[in-house]
């Protein structure tokens, strides 16, 4: 298997092979990073086509001293919040379909006993759409994708603090939502079990 | 439940630093585990939304992803991108080609062009003069040259019978 750097070496030179690897290698992540921000699957799916074709567009003009991922995330949140300003936030009733094998492996614990995260998607999509985009992004690349603080500031064209504070503002209203809407999965991580799913 | 092999209490207090697989690792296991899931949410239940990291994407939509894109970026001109560069390039030649008619309509306009009759009185009658703007450069005969100069805008015309001009 190919090093990343010499993948976006090739790409960047045009090597469409290389491409399309690079394709595989991100696609799941962009999808995913659009889905959590506009809500919706099939605009996620449209979103990461979009960002693909202006990858493959702007790739020549790559910098090759920044974070390839820096700038993928950048091109897919930007295109995301478009998308989500344009047609608002929903699918929040529609959450990802659930794959049998994310709930539980045969060794691990039952599905009722680790956390389903159908369940724990749709809450999110939820409590989400009282978010500003920038906020959502904000709370999405850092606490979901686990970009550093920085990183999330070049993605989303805004500073440090300004990043601190959309995620302050996010984890507030996020944590307010979840202990009023959703009292069963208070118990969850207060170490109170209540037994079964939550909803 | 509490599974085996919990990680150390500095990993998870330190989660926000890992990256890649080891994070997976942690959040698959706090996931499952209800004694490391308290610590790691350390009281703000939001921070529990870092499990959506786990949750996969339909194979079918990945598959469409990578589909749409192949069928843009392959083959010499079936790329979305190139056929909008090429659109545009076609709309700005247009534009330009009915720019340059318009302003060269509008330049041409104020120049009084001679009639038929006009010319050939030109060149049939000597004791009439020509039009304003427009000088007999040849002498009348089968061959007659009129040139139109208004300002820098110069037109010549030929008119030969015998060339069928």
């Amino acid at each position: 298997m190919r090093e990343e750097d010499e993948l976006i070496r090739a790409a960047v030179g045009g090597d469409l092979g290389a491409f399309d690897e690079l394709v595989l290698r991100k696609r799941e992540r962009v999808v995913r990073t659009a889905f959590q921000v506009t809500g919706d699957l099939e605009e996620a799916r449209d979103v990461a086509q979009a960002v693909f074709l202006r990858l493959w567009k702007v790739l020549r003009r790559f910098d090759p001293g920044r974070r390839f991922d820096t700038w993928l995330y950048r091109i897919t949140v930007n295109l995301a919040i478009d998308q989500l300003r344009t047609h608002g936030p929903k699918g929040f009733l529609q959450p990802l379909p659930e794959d049998p094998t994310a709930l539980a492996t045969p060794t691990g614990p039952t599905p009722e006993e680790a956390l389903d995260l159908a369940s724990l998607e749709r809450a999110f999509l939820r409590l989400a759409a009282r978010l500003a985009p920038k906020q959502r992004a904000a709370f999405v690349l850092r606490e979901i994708e686990g970009l550093p603080t920085e990183e999330v500031a070049r993605a989303l064209g805004v500073r440090e603090s300004t990043v601190r504070n959309h995620l302050h503002q996010a984890r507030r209203v996020l944590r307010a939502g979840l202990e009023r809407d959703y009292p069963a999965l208070a118990s969850l991580f207060s170490g109170r079990r209540t037994g079964g799913r939550w909803s | 439940m509490v599974v085996s092999g919990c990680p150390r209490a500095d990993v998870l207090a330190g989660f926000d630093e890992t990256h890649g697989a080891e994070r997976t690792a942690v959040l698959e296991h706090v996931r499952a585990c209800g004694r490391c899931r308290e610590a790691f949410l350390g009281g703000d239940p939001s921070r529990l939304f870092a499990l959506l990291a786990l949750q996969a994407i339909p194979g079918d939509v990945l598959l469409a992803v990578s589909s749409g894109i192949s069928q843009e970026t392959s083959g010499p001109v079936s790329t979305a991108a190139s056929a909008r560069t090429g659109r545009a390039r076609s709309s700005a030649w247009a534009a330009a080609v009915l720019l340059a008619v318009t302003l060269g309509t509008f330049v041409f306009r104020p120049v009084s062009e001679p009639t038929r009759s006009e010319l050939a009185s030109i060149g049939g009658g000597a004791d009439r003069r020509p039009a304003a703007g427009v000088e007999l450069l040849s002498s009348p005969g089968a061959a007659r040259v009129v040139d139109l100069t208004v300002g820098e805008t110069q037109v010549v015309m030929i008119f030969d019978e015998r060339l069928g001009l």
